[in-house]
């Protein structure tokens, strides 16, 4: 049909499954100054293992990694706020600064709370030893008068023996924060720790002329903020219609149920012009690959970026998914696994993630055309390469199914 | 105060004062050297001397700049005596994806910690911040903890101005060192060299999301948004028309403008007129790019009407010459929709039927011929058009499109 394309050469399932254990098991001094936040690098790779349905090595690292996880848990009896710490640093430099009176106490943030919570759901963990109040408390603190969310918190010891208090403004705040905080919630089931009038002040002010969504209000639409706002939304729609915000949380603003239209099929409804320039700005953003901006190159990465915000519309079948497989081939290691940036650079975990979650919402590798995706891997006459992912969650739809039931 | 304590112990170690000094004064000759001169040339000479004494007694090399960072590399603080009464905090290297640090890297972030974890704000201390920061730039706490000891020891931030600015060109596109910049520019309340450093750094790459998000906060936490923004914008424009970052400023701006004269609004009347031939202008000599067709949509929001006659001769006369861009096709989807919805032109169900028929027309062309990778969604947008306008046509009991 097309002329000029070669077929791609194939997903090296296995290589990608090595690439992820690799990590797990040792990274070189290269990844150093991934320290402060290496949970995330693990979510990265338990994700990644997950996705492509490498059960066995999960099952046999799932003790390990679920201690090590709740290793960073922080201690909300003592501070006051819950969720979980980046790495092991910022916990063995509490354990020594409690012991001074005015010891530097790194707090926890949302961005490794949000990887924590997504890590053990997908060890299907029941998220029994999560302390749910101290996370309410942890958003409570971190949300900005802005509505925006800060990316963590420091803790301050306003008395030598006992009181503490977290403060923010040691972090900066933006759209990454407010889907952390939105899915988060999405996870523990409780939406109290928002203030979720402010926050939608911010994402739509947030909107851009080009009908995408900027980090801050003013500054230009990207694929990463894009997300971000579009999840945050969706994941708000979606606790909506349970009954978890009011009802009316949304009417001094853009409607979410047009938005995101709940009557199927899906595919064919228009909506609110919110919508359809949001979808038109997404669209666009694909060349082979998708690009983050306009008259940017094209990144892996925003595989899933674009990819999750165009499925979470009901848009993703306006994807080209044979050229979009095929830029994705480009960036693959086929030697020692992963996925790069761009098809001259090296793999790395971030975009050998999230390219991949990115294909797991191709039908090509066995996600379903429509949107609600097959549930169970069994009985499927072709077994699909890849566990599709939950666009929203940027976790297995199988595994979130399993935390939150059908309905997300 | 047991902290005191800690703090003049840390004082009293002169080596570890001068060489921070030194390291800033050499920022600040950089500086100086691109004409911005900081500080005056006797105080600078006066460091040059402390930095060359420094350099003879630590046996390091005359500047102990970033460039020259591998002469030090070897020393680790377990070495030094000035450290010998702190002990570090060793990082627990856990069970899951543990890393091979080297043993540089773990002395410096072990003393870090130390100096963390005691509450030591000291000279020291900020050594020691500027050596983590050297190898990890990311690590928040470095920057957190440098904000503390600075305001501590009552610092000029000027000197943490120019060393920011340094840290900030090797890594231009770090989260942390941005924050840390813009806190110390809050605390200084100057920003006379902000717009001009982030010009700079955008000479290396224009469409660097963080220095544009740095641009907006200083213009707005200091209101000092004015006119001269708007050439700013038409510079990087005349240096690159592509650059989608320029143009999304350019709309910052003629949106934040009006509120910084105490007018209504730029976006309507006469100088929106003359925006929208402003950005006219540079899509005629780029039909093909996206930017100043986003722009314009923008700049017409609710403005269509008024202009309709100007956007309908561009996109008429581009289209007679022959020009296929996708991104003027779908402006021209948009333009037959306003004018099927609104009648500019058309009146009659009939003349709405041939623009209807026009959008269809021009709908196929980009699924089939100009726009293929979107084949699917061109097809959509026509359906959708075609099914809210035939609605509308049979309400109106005119024959079928």
């Amino acid at each position: 049909m097309d002329g000029g394309f070669t077929e791609p050469s194939d997903f090296q399932r296995t290589r990608h499954i090595k690439y992820f254990e690799r990590m797990l098991d040792g990274v070189p001094a290269a990844f150093a100054s991934q320290e402060p936040n290496l949970m995330t690098v693990v979510y990265f790779c338990v994700s990644g293992l997950d996705l492509l349905k490498a059960k066995e090595s999960l099952q046999k690292r799932k003790e390990t990694l679920v201690s090590f996880v709740y290793s960073l848990q922080c201690n909300y009896r003592l501070f006051g706020v819950g969720g979980f710490y980046g790495s092991l640093s910022d916990v063995s430099l509490n354990a020594v600064s409690l012991q001074s009176p005015h010891g530097f106490l790194p707090g926890p943030g949302l961005a490794r709370t949000y990887a924590t919570l997504c890590t053990l759901v997908i060890l299907e963990d029941n998220l029994s030893g999560v302390d749910r109040g101290g996370i309410r408390q942890l958003l409570r603190h971190s949300q900005s008068g802005s509505g925006s969310f800060h990316g963590a918190l420091n803790i301050l010891r306003k008395d030598p023996s006992t009181f503490f208090e977290a403060f923010s403004e040691d972090y900066e705040s933006d759209m990454r924060f407010v889907y952390c905080a939105c899915a988060i919630s999405e996870m523990t089931n409780d939406w109290s720790g928002i203030d979720v009038e402010k926050m939608l002040d911010f994402i739509w002010k947030s909107r851009t002329y080009e009908g995408g969504f900027a980090q801050v209000p003013g500054a230009e639409c990207h694929g990463g903020s894009t997300y971000c706002a579009v999840a945050s939304l969706f994941l708000l729609c979606t606790a909506k219609r349970k009954g978890l915000v009011p009802s009316d949380c949304d009417r001094s603003f853009p409607s979410l149920d047009e938005l995101f239209p709940a009557e199927r099929p899906a595919e064919i409804a228009s909506g609110s012009k919110e919508r359809m320039q949001l979808i038109r700005w997404l669209v666009l953003r694909q060349v082979r690959g998708f690009t983050g901006r306009p008259n940017k190159p094209e990144d892996s990465c925003y595989t899933f970026w674009i990819g999750a915000s165009l499925k979470m519309l009901g848009a993703s079948s306006f994807v080209d998914e044979r050229r979009l497989n095929a830029f994705c081939m480009e960036t693959q290691d086929a030697i020692i696994g992963g996925f790069a940036k761009w098809p001259s650079s090296r793999s790395d975990p971030m975009h050998a993630y999230l390219c991949i979650s990115g294909l797991s919402m191709l039908r090509r590798y066995g996600s379903s055309s429509r949107e609600e995706p097959d549930v169970s891997d069994e009985g499927v006459s072709q077994p699909a390469l890849l566990r599709p992912v939950n666009p929203a969650l940027n976790i297995s739809i199988q595994k979130s199914i399993k935390l939150l039931g059908k309905s997300s | 105060m047991e902290s005191e304590a800690v703090i003049s112990k840390g004082r009293g170690q002169g080596d570890a004062e001068t060489t921070l000094d030194k390291e800033d004064s050499a920022v600040d000759l950089m500086i100086e050297v691109d004409g911005a001169p900081t500080k005056s040339a006797d105080t600078t000479k006066i460091q040059q001397q402390q930095q060359e004494d420094v350099a003879m007694q630590s046996g390091a090399s005359e500047s102990d700049s970033e460039e020259s960072d591998d002469e030090c590399t070897s020393i680790l603080f377990e070495e030094l005596p000035e450290w010998k009464d702190v002990t570090p905090v060793a990082l627990v290297v856990g069970s899951v994806m543990p890393i091979a640090f080297e043993a540089r890297f773990q002395s410096v972030f072990g003393y870090f910690r130390a100096i963390s974890a005691s509450g030591e704000l000291s000279e020291r201390g900020l050594q020691v911040a500027t050596q983590a920061a050297k190898l990890n730039a990311a690590n928040y706490a470095v920057w957190v903890y440098r904000r503390k000891a600075l305001a501590f020891l009552k610092r000029d931030l000027n000197v943490e101005l120019s060393y920011i600015s340094r840290v900030i060109e090797k890594h231009p596109k770090n989260y942390q060192v941005w924050y840390h910049r813009q806190r110390i520019v809050e605390l200084l309340k100057d920003w006379s060299k902000e717009l001009d450093f982030a010009a700079k750094i955008l000479k290396n790459d224009a469409k660097n999301y963080h220095v544009w998000q740095y641009r907006q906060h200083i213009l707005r936490h200091f209101q000092i948004l004015d006119h001269s923004e708007l050439q700013f914008t038409d510079r990087l424009l005349q240096e690159d028309v592509f650059n989608n970052s320029a143009w999304m400023h350019r709309f910052f701006v003629l949106d934040n403008l009006p509120k910084a004269c105490g007018k209504e609004t730029l976006l309507e009347g006469d100088s929106l007129a003359e925006e929208i031939r402003y950005t006219i202008a540079h899509i005629n000599a780029q039909v093909h790019n996206e930017s100043p067709w986003s722009y314009l949509r923008g700049l017409l929001r609710d403005n269509w009407k008024t202009h309709f006659s100007t956007v309908n001769e561009l996109c008429k006369g581009l289209y007679n010459q022959e020009h296929r861009s996708p991104h003027l096709l779908g402006f021209m989807v948009d333009l037959l929709d306003e004018d099927i919805a609104n009648g500019y032109t058309a009146s009659t169900a009939d003349e709405k039927g041939r623009l209807l028929q026009k959008l269809v027309e021009i709908c196929n062309d980009l699924a089939q011929l100009h726009d293929r990778v979107r084949q699917i969604y061109w097809t959509w947008i026509r359906d959708t058009f075609q099914f809210k306008y035939h609605k509308q046509f049979l309400s109106e009991t005119v024959p079928e499109v």
